[in-house]
């Protein structure tokens, strides 16, 4: 592919030997929307190795963004500081800030379970707990100390509905989460994640683990799950990524190069970077 | 009327009557100086009683200090381990703090074809003691039973369980007693069970001590603690009572002008067992070392160690009956 | 050709090194596999190999009958068996002593005693061999009858003699000769030694006769025929510097008089320490007099051995120890009595009551003869019809029967060899020699188990006294005690060791910061280094000297320091929102400061506690003279109380609190949350005051039980530092399996926003059930064995209480004090070996249902 006009490229490999800053190229019409996530020159370090370098986003709301990028290249690291989950690695270190609907995360005097609370989270490989389907579903309402059986039906049925998983469990609520299959399994991780309605809902490849139907099913639920909830989404498949997503992040080395509406990003990047992985030369 | 005393003899207890009439200790002066010999060389071991363990020491360092090549081992676990130590040839001499039953006399002459031979070292009061802060004196003889047993054999009203019914005030008319003694293993507890309890039951409360300087331990550590063990184990910190044999007998001390005088309850003799095939010659190691124990050196250890050396005649008779001829 | 990228070909062929190295390591560790399991059942099947003769019964073999020559045949008064099995003795009523062979009957010697006076009772000791004979002029003669033993040198005995094998005996003057090895030569011959006959009170004929040589003297006493019945005492002192024998002689007349239309008593028996005396009439009648003061004789007790009249008594003796009665009846029971103390009449001595608290019975056959054992308590009890049934009189073990012969006629006599390994049977028709090997009658699997009728108890027992340095000792082998005593071991120590070890483990896995953790958990293995008997040093001489000193205090901290540690964290909790969450990571060394703080509390706490509900004296209290029971209710239902307040907060109140403060700030919820805490406090305190007061007033006391007379050496002390041993084994295990619980689904929860506390309890303790109860069992199978910490500090008493204040005696601590005393192959070797073999099958059953429970929990966790 020749260099279309508007294509920046920049001798990418030499500006990162010498260590200089490189610059998001975000387009302009994420100006207009309410912003849910502001990340601000969000730095990250595994011990002495630097993993996110200066990042700066913002997550509209309402709005299902997605972040692509090769393998290692720091996608699913920026998602899980999202919500701190990071922390548990006693090894990380911080710099910069981000701020969820004008509410810092990054403070030493922020409450993280409170936080964490505000937030969703779905994995790669589906993690329903140990316990029935019910019990899978209510889970952040127990643990807020919600003991009243009619709601948490109530908030049970909603979320199950919501994650497109109502018709199939409605009668075995009772049974093993992990009596069901792989698909089920995850579309119970997102009820489950729905339930607590979070601000965000982060989502770290849903469908990588699961088979072309299941995937199928998850990716209609993000569909209709656009509009009620902002949904931060990492990818590995870009088809999809173009499918589902409203805006999409491109991260090369722990860089963020290019940031813009899903459109624009698959069909006239204005990176060369981006061009050459969404036309699959590489990653 | 010889028969009739002859028979009395048999299973007597101890009871010994002389007149020593001074108040210290003294060993018998018939008694030989030992004189080493030589070609004495080789390893004595001795299994048995804890009573006598101190002594046995005693003796060993003497006897080590004049022949320096002689390895003494000594292990003092009670005394019931001196006739399996003494069969199986695991040792050669058996300090015993009570006399060898028929049982055990018989595994060794099953084995040996002769009865294994006592000799008769030094004499023990037996004494009970009490706390050092505890105020009472003495007891008779059915109230320590009453303390100690179940079975009150001799014959005590009611069982005691606290100082307050042996009339103490203040702080111990209500204090619990608590007891000490030995495990079975112990001849001082064959001996006590025999001559106080009347061969009664102990109570299953009574703490078994591995040995008895324990004993004497956990009494003086425990304000309404009693306890029976040798005299030799006296501590500062605790206080041996005087016995008597009944209420209307009189209340005599373990101090050293009774001991002798055959009126303390609870003397003993206290044993050493050998192999000794009778009118054979014993090896020379055995005889130099029963030949020191009844010399002068070896009865002053006795007395040092807080016991009661024997008197000459004794010490002849016991050389005798292992084929030493006494030279005093 | 392959394409390469690396220029070179892979070696296809495994080379023989590798091949070698996987079948060798394959075989090495099958074997190794196996030879563990033949390892362990090797030791169970040893245990057992040890243990199960001591079910079997005695054996009675290889019978001889003696030819008996016309001589013979008179029932004797008394027969003597040699201890060397080669000569026996018969005394007559004619006064003649025959001595003869027991191979062949012929007869080696003989005397006639007193020929010029006539005998009319007799008695016999087999304790000391001694003889008193009464005379029909109202005299006695005191003598020894038996055998002597003399050593001949080789030199002095004839060829003939001399080249007799080893262990064979022939005829050799007047008694026997035999060779017991190479150069030794023993020979047994016949003593009888009499003194003069003696006058005594009366000049008639004496009916009855029996004496007793004790610790207190020789007691002996006599009824005569013009009813006059006498005791009398003999004790000695002897000189041993001077020789001279100084004799204390006294005696007392008994009031006594026949009974109408009834003949003389039959039998006249002396107890062991000559404390009673009893007269037994045919018709069973008992008198007992109580002999202890020979100036005040009075009859202690008068009792109907057969109340119903239907069968008259025949034989009657004492038992070895001198204290049980046998006597037996023409029905063929023989009862088994021994007094028991009556505690509520003796006031100034002990009264005590005769109680049958054994009977034999069989069938239809009279008792003609009983016979006792010199050695142990089996008695042989002679039937008319010839036949001789053994039995152990403690443990009731059946131990077997002789008939003689068809025609044997009703037994005179049955004498045991001293040694207990042959029986003499003398019948009307004649004589034969038995070899008898007792084996282990004191052992039956009731008589372990179960409570047994011990000499001088009130009732059956479990009791363990297994020896004594006396030959009449009565072995008490109840192994329920022993078991008790471990169970309470393992018990306590968990109740110490398991929580704590747990919550360290979830703390140290959930909680504690990556950097921390790697010290922390290094430290708590190295507790698990701590030797045993170190431990049991510290538990004995330095702990529960001060836990003694100190109790109120310690009990007092078990309450202090969970509440200083609550009140510390809601204490925090008022600090402002903001402060509070920068200053997080000093949480830990700031919650550190409430251990030392709830020590303070305690430490002020303590003498209050103590006057108000143990009445001053923790001490005396829990002896139970004085206070009552409420204190010890009150602190019993402070845990209880605590949960149900708790239950009842979070059920009914927590939902309205949470109500109401939902506009709260941090520091108004903060302070309602302390409100809600010292609430708590003082609803449980209350809680368990009424409780307590109910409780007494209802008359339960909690002394006697779970308190009671406080011990130095006791459960509490014993526990806490067993804790110390099982704690880093539980931790460890626990701590790894918790550690095991996936990543995935501790990130789940916590995104959910959930708190660690809340993750760790709803998610990984659930999932790691199998590995903490693994854990626990470890645990409990380390304290179970546990041996040295036990045997220095718990005090070993036998006792069966549940008392956390007194000791126990283990399985394990047993076998350690006993085994090195026990004679090799004895009963009590053998009991020890049972023991063992019965830790073995309690330590297997409980790891058996650990390891059924957790496959059960692991079978959830696989679905993960």
């Amino acid at each position: 592919m020749k260099n279309k006009p508007g294509l920046r490229k920049g001798n990418f490999f030499e500006s990162i030997a010498k260590g200089e800053r490189i610059v998001t190229e975000t387009h302009a019409e994420i100006n207009n929307e309410d912003i849910t996530l502001d990340v601000k020159e969000f730095n990250l370090f595994y011990g002495a190795k630097q993993a996110l370098f200066d990042i700066n986003i913002k997550i509209p709301k309402g709005k299902v963004t997605s972040l692509i990028g090769p393998s290692g290249c720091g996608k699913s690291t920026l998602l899980r500081s999202v919500n701190r989950i990071n922390d548990l690695l006693s090894i990380v270190r911080i710099e910069g800030n981000m701020y969820l609907n004008d509410d810092p995360i990054y403070d030493p005097a922020v409450d993280v379970i409170e936080l964490r609370k505000r937030m969703g989270m779905v994995f790669q490989k589906p993690n329903p707990f140990p316990m029935t389907i019910f019990e899978n579903v209510v889970y952040p309402l127990r643990i807020d100390g919600e003991r009243n059986k009619n709601v948490l039906a109530e908030v049970c049925e909603k979320s199950l509905r919501g994650a497109a998983l109502w018709e199939e469990v409605k009668d075995r609520l009772n049974d093993s989460a992990l009596a069901i299959s792989g698909g089920q399994q995850q579309r119970l991780c997102i009820a489950r994640a729905i339930a607590a309605e979070p601000e965000v809902l982060l989502m770290d490849e849903p469908c990588s683990a699961l088979d072309p139907i299941a995937t199928n099913k998850i990716e209609d639920l993000i569909d209709a799950m656009r509009g009620e909830y902002t949904i931060l989404m990492v990818t590995h498949n870009m088809q999809q990524a173009a499918r589902t997503s409203d805006y999409t992040a491109f991260m090369y080395l722990g860089r963020l190069i290019e940031y813009g509406p899903t459109g624009t990003i698959f069909q006239a990047p204005h990176c060369q970077e981006t061009s050459d992985y969404v036309t699959g030369r590489f990653g | 009327m010889k028969k009739l005393y002859a028979v009395l003899s048999f299973g007597m207890a101890m009871t010994v009557a002389a007149t020593m009439a001074t108040a210290q200790v003294k060993v018998d002066p018939e008694l030989p100086e030992y004189k080493p010999v030589s070609g004495v060389s080789g390893t004595l071991k001795s299994v048995g009683s804890d009573t006598l363990n101190n002594l046995m020491t005693l003796w060993s360092e003497g006897f080590k200090k004049i022949y320096p090549n002689v390895q003494i081992e000594i292990e003092g676990k009670g005394s019931s381990t001196a006739p399996p130590a003494l069969i199986e040839g695991t040792s050669n001499l058996g300090p015993m703090s009570r006399k060898m039953k028929d049982k055990e006399i018989d595994e060794f002459e099953q084995k040996f074809g002769y009865k294994p031979t006592s000799l008769p070292t030094s004499i023990d009061m037996l004494a009970v003691y009490v706390n050092k802060d505890n105020p009472i004196d003495g007891m008779t003889m059915p109230q320590v039973d009453a303390i100690f047993s179940k079975s009150r054999k001799l014959g005590y009203a009611q069982d005691i369980t606290n100082w307050g019914q042996l009339g103490l005030a203040e702080q111990f008319a209500n204090l619990p007693i608590s007891m000490y003694g030995r495990n079975a293993a112990s001849g001082t507890y064959g001996y006590f069970k025999e001559h106080t309890l009347g061969k009664g039951d102990y109570k299953d409360s009574v703490k078994e001590q591995p040995g008895s300087s324990a004993v004497v331990q956990g009494v003086a550590s425990d304000l309404g603690g009693i306890g029976y063990s040798g005299i030799g184990y006296k501590t500062a910190d605790v206080k041996a009572i005087a016995l008597a044999l009944d209420e209307n007998s009189e209340m005599i001390p373990a101090t050293p002008e009774y001991a002798y005088s055959g009126d303390y309850p609870l003397s003993r003799f206290l044993y050493i067992y050998v192999n000794y095939k009778p009118g054979s010659e014993i090896d020379p190691l055995r005889r130099e070392f029963i030949k020191y124990i009844f010399s002068q050196q070896g009865q002053s250890d006795v007395v040092k160690d807080g016991y009661f050396p024997v008197p000459a005649d004794m010490a002849r008779q016991a050389l005798e009956s292992v084929g030493i001829t006494p030279e005093f | 050709m392959q394409k390469q990228f690396t220029g070179r070909t892979r070696k296809k062929k495994t080379s023989l090194s590798v091949k070698a190295a996987d079948v060798i390591s394959k075989h090495v560790i099958t074997i190794g596999g196996i030879g563990t399991i033949i390892a362990v059942s090797t030791v169970c099947v040893f245990l057992l190999w040890v243990v199960f003769p001591l079910l079997k019964q005695a054996d009675i073999s290889g019978t001889q009958t003696i030819p008996q020559v016309q001589e013979l045949q008179a029932k004797p008064l008394h027969i003597v068996l040699d201890e060397y099995q080669l000569l026996a003795l018969n005394i007559y009523k004619n006064g003649s002593v025959l001595c003869y062979r027991l191979d062949n009957g012929s007869i080696i010697d003989t005397k006639t005693l007193f020929p010029d006076k006539s005998i009319s009772a007799s008695s016999y000791s087999f304790e000391d061999n001694s003889l008193f004979l009464g005379f029909s002029d109202g005299s006695i003669s005191i003598g020894e009858l038996g055998f002597k033993t003399t050593f001949i040198d080789i030199h002095d005995l004839p060829e003939s003699v001399q080249s007799i094998k080893e262990g064979d005996a022939v005829p050799y003057e007047s008694g026997m000769i035999q060779r017991i090895s190479k150069d030794q030569y023993r020979m047994r011959t016949m003593k009888t030694d009499f003194d003069d006959p003696f006058t005594t009170e009366s000049s008639s004929p004496v009916l009855l006769l029996h004496h007793v040589n004790s610790s207190r003297g020789l007691f002996y006493t006599a009824l005569y025929e013009d009813n006059t019945l006498r005791i009398n005492n003999i004790s000695k002192r002897k000189n041993i510097l001077t020789g001279k024998v100084s004799y204390k002689r006294s005696g007392s007349n008994i009031d006594y008089t026949q009974r109408d239309n009834q003949p003389a008593p039959k039998f006249l028996l002396l107890s062991g320490l000559g404390d009673s005396l009893q007269l037994v009439w045919t018709d069973g009648l008992l008198l007992r007099y109580d002999t202890r003061d020979f100036k005040n004789i009075v009859v202690a007790e008068e009792k109907n051995l057969v109340p119903d009249g239907s069968s008259k008594i025949t034989a009657c003796r004492y038992l070895l120890g001198g204290t049980s009665l046998l006597a037996g009846d023409s029905s063929g029971t023989v009862q088994i009595l021994f007094p028991i103390i009556d505690e509520e009449k003796s006031i100034d001595k002990t009264v005590t009551n005769l109680v049958a608290a054994h009977r034999f019975k069989s069938e239809n056959k009279e008792v003609s003869a009983i016979s006792t054992s010199q050695r142990s308590r089996i008695i042989g009890v002679g039937h008319n019809d010839g036949t001789v049934e053994l039995f152990h009189v403690t443990s009731e073990k059946k131990l077997g029967s002789i008939k003689p012969s068809s025609d044997s006629g009703e037994v005179y006599d049955v004498v045991f060899a001293p040694k207990d390994d042959a029986l003499l049977v003398m019948t009307a028709n004649g004589l034969s020699l038995w070899k008898f090997d007792p084996r282990y009658p004191e052992i039956t699997l009731s008589s372990l188990f179960t409570p047994v009728w011990y000499e001088g108890s009130p009732e059956p027992m479990h009791v363990w006294q297994s020896s004594s340095s006396t030959d009449d000792f009565e072995p008490k082998y109840g192994l329920i005690p022993l078991v008790f005593g471990t169970l309470k071991a393992t018990i306590f120590s968990l109740i110490f060791g398991v929580p704590i070890a747990l919550l360290a483990a979830i703390f140290t896995s959930e909680f504690l910061n990556p950097k921390l953790k790697s010290h922390i958990k290094p430290m708590v293995e190295l507790m698990a280094s701590l030797p045993s008997v170190v431990l049991g040093f510290l538990a004995a001489l330095v702990f529960a000297p001060v836990v003694a000193d100190n109790l109120a205090l310690f009990l007092t901290i078990f309450i202090t320091i969970p509440i200083s540690f609550l009140l510390g964290a809601y204490l925090w909790q008022l600090m402002p929102y903001r402060f509070g969450l920068r200053v997080q990571k000093y949480k830990f060394s700031v919650m550190f400061l409430s251990v030392p703080a709830g020590f303070m509390f305690a430490y002020l706490l303590a003498p209050v506690i103590e006057r108000i509900c143990f009445a001053d004296n923790i001490i005396l209290w829990l002896d139970g003279q004085v206070g009552n029971g409420s204190g010890g209710w009150f602190f019993l239902l402070i845990p209880l109380a605590a949960v149900c307040c708790a239950w009842i907060f979070t059920v009914i109140l927590n939902p309205a609190l949470r109500r109401v403060s939902a506009g709260y700030t941090h520091q108004q919820c903060a302070v309602l949350d302390i409100a809600k805490f010292l609430t708590a406090i003082l609803v449980t305190l209350l809680g368990s005051y009424l409780g307590a007061h109910i409780l007494t007033a209802t008359g339960f006391d909690p002394r006697g039980h779970i308190f009671d007379t406080y011990e130095q050496r006791n459960a509490l002390v014993v526990g806490f530092i067993m804790g110390f041993a099982i704690i880093p084994i539980i931790y460890t295990i626990a701590e790894d399996a918790l550690n095991a619980v996936p990543d995935h689904l501790r990130s789940a929860s916590l995104a959910a926003g959930a708190t660690k506390w809340q993750t760790a309890v709803r998610i990984i303790i659930p999932t790691a059930m199998s590995g903490l109860f693994s854990a626990i069992m470890i645990g409990l199978g380390r304290a179970v064995g546990e041996t040295m910490i036990v045997l220095m500090a718990a005090g070993n008493t036998p006792v069966m209480e549940w008392n956390i204040f007194n000791g126990f005696r283990t399985l394990s601590a047993n076998i350690a004090v006993e085994l090195p005393e026990a004679v090799r192959n004895s009963t009590h070797y053998r009991t020890l070996f049972l023991a063992a073999l019965t830790l073995f099958i309690i330590t297997f059953i409980l790891n058996t249902i650990a390891e059924l429970v957790r496959i059960r929990f692991r079978k959830k966790a696989v679905e993960l």
